[in-house]
């Protein structure tokens, strides 16, 4: 009798124990696919804000305060006669204060911060090749009457590599943690190969191929990682609802990527998820239930 | 059925387990396989179901030449001999059928041949009665019929048998070494190691005797042994 309940109670020991184990190997998964796929969207929106932007931004000829009628006349001749300008725009400072305005509709603060004698009039000027601003500003650069003459590329060139090393950061990081996660899994398979060795034995005893063996621990590992993928698939979704949801509507002019990439990057995190584990699960049992 | 040629076998760092071993059983034979413990009966057993592969020799078991077999034919070899050892190897969560099917399961049997053929040799072993009974209701000799059972279940061509009677006592080991012989009348070769002297006295099948890993015997219609 005494044999049966020793049994029972390792047997009991082992389902907690490997309770424990599937749990901190879901966690894990779905850290390192929620890092994963921030990674890929971080990625994503770099690439439509870059789309979005490079075909509206301008050079900006910012014009000093007391320049002259006749001095912005000319200026404005030789830009249009310059054959590297595609499009001229003036913006006069009432223009500008106009657009701030439109920009922090929903920012009290800022609005009232800014009278329309602080902000510069400017030629918003679009080129016929972008890459060539160099050219431009030598040309324009000390001209009399110009303040400064802006690429604002050169302003959301900084925020998108600081963007991408975020994204860079973020895959990294995923890596160790899948790393991690492929380790755990493997663990938490051993575990139970362990556990039902008894069974395996009779299995190969009896002639039982070694797939029909493995398949139902690489199952095991494969609900892990994907339980993982989903739960980090559904961090994902509520990051977008709120925190992007909120940016959305604080940050109006700037284009966000959508629902629609969000729930897109999912079925990529579930096959990755589902992989990585099958892998892991595999090659522990190699060791473990060679023939 | 059986045959070793010049088999020997050295476990890493330790005195040869078999040695030179050259034997060849046919079909249809009832060998006993004697020896103290480390003489190599249990290392013999496990080359036959390539648990382990010879350092030197050659093994055929059932037509096929195991040096030669790929691993993934392994499992086609075991399906053509059953086990049985002392410590029966039961599922404790699983009823008796239900210890006999998975063997049938496993190898992907349908249905229907599970439901047809366990109770058979349910029947055979005279466990009819205690169908959906578990391990911990058995006694040691009913056990051992189930692990027999399980065996015998796939109509192997070989049965072998790893000292089957080691935990049970001489009462109920008369009762499976009957089963055991009746087995051997429907065609079944069987190879059993044991040092049970009683019972290959009493039973005067060919003997076959092992010391240090070295046959030092082999002779039908034998006993246990001299002294």
């Amino acid at each position: 009798m005494a044999r049966w309940r020793y049994a029972f109670n390792e047997v009991g020991l082992g389902l907690r124990r490997n309770l424990l184990m599937t749990a901190a190997t879901i966690v894990t998964v779905t850290l390192s696919l929620v890092l994963l796929g921030a990674g890929l969207l971080v990625g994503e929106q770099v690439d439509l804000a870059r789309r979005l932007f490079y075909a509206q931004v301008e050079v900006s000829i910012y014009l000093q305060d007391g320049i002259s009628g006749a001095q912005r006349t000319s200026l404005e001749q030789e830009l249009r006669a310059n054959p590297e300008v595609e499009d001229l725009l003036f913006e006069s400072k009432q223009q500008a204060y106009q657009t701030y305005q439109r920009i922090f509709a929903e920012n009290e603060s800022m609005r009232s911060a800014v009278t329309p004698e602080m902000l510069p009039a400017s030629f918003r000027v679009k080129l016929v090749d972008p890459e060539r601003f160099d050219i431009i500003r030598s040309q324009y650069q000390g001209y009399p009457g110009v303040d400064d003459v802006k690429d604002q590329r050169e302003v959301l060139e900084r925020f998108f590599q600081l963007m991408n090393k975020l994204r860079s950061g973020a895959w990294w990081v995923a890596g160790f943690q899948g790393l991690a996660a492929a380790a755990l899994v493997a663990n938490t398979i051993r575990i139970t190969a362990f556990a039902r060795r008894e069974q395996t034995g009779i299995m190969k005893l009896v002639g039982a191929t070694n797939w029909y063996i493995r398949l139902p621990f690489v199952l095991e590992g494969v609900i892990a990682g994907v339980a993982g993928a989903l739960l980090a698939g559904g961090v994902l979704v509520v990051a977008n609802a709120t925190l992007v949801g909120g940016l959305r509507r604080e940050i109006g002019f700037f284009p966000f990527i959508g629902t629609g990439e969000f729930l897109a990057v999912i079925p990529v995190l579930v096959l990755i998820g589902a992989v990585v584990s099958a892998v892991a699960s595999l090659l522990s049992l190699q060791r473990f239930l060679d023939v | 059925m059986i045959r070793l040629d010049n088999v020997s076998k050295t476990y890493k760092k330790s005195v040869p387990a078999l040695r030179d071993l050259s034997v060849e059983i046919t079909k249809g034979e009832f060998v006993f396989l004697v020896g103290p413990s480390g003489s190599g009966k249990s290392t013999f057993i496990k080359l036959l179901l390539k648990d382990e592969a010879p350092d030197r020799g050659e093994i055929y078991v059932a037509g096929k030449q195991l040096g030669r077999l790929k691993s993934w034919r392994v499992p086609a070899l075991r399906r053509e001999l059953g086990c049985v050892f002392q410590d029966f190897k039961l599922l404790e969560s699983k009823t008796v059928f239900e210890n006999v099917a998975f063997a049938l399961e496993v190898i992907g049997r349908p249905r229907q041949a599970i439901e047809r053929t366990v109770p058979e040799v349910l029947q055979l072993v005279g466990l009819a009665h205690k169908t959906d009974a578990y391990p911990n209701e058995l006694s040691g000799g009913e056990q051992q019929r189930v692990s027999i059972a399980r065996a015998f279940v796939n109509r192997p061509r070989i049965l072998l048998c790893d000292e089957p009677t080691g935990n049970l006592d001489p009462t109920t080991s008369v009762g499976i070494m009957k089963l055991l012989d009746r087995i051997n009348r429907t065609g079944t070769t069987v190879v059993m190691a044991t040092h049970d002297q009683h019972i290959v006295d009493s039973m005067r099948r060919r003997v076959v005797e092992l010391a240090d890993g070295a046959m030092v015997r082999d002779q039908s219609r034998g006993v246990y042994g001299y002294g």
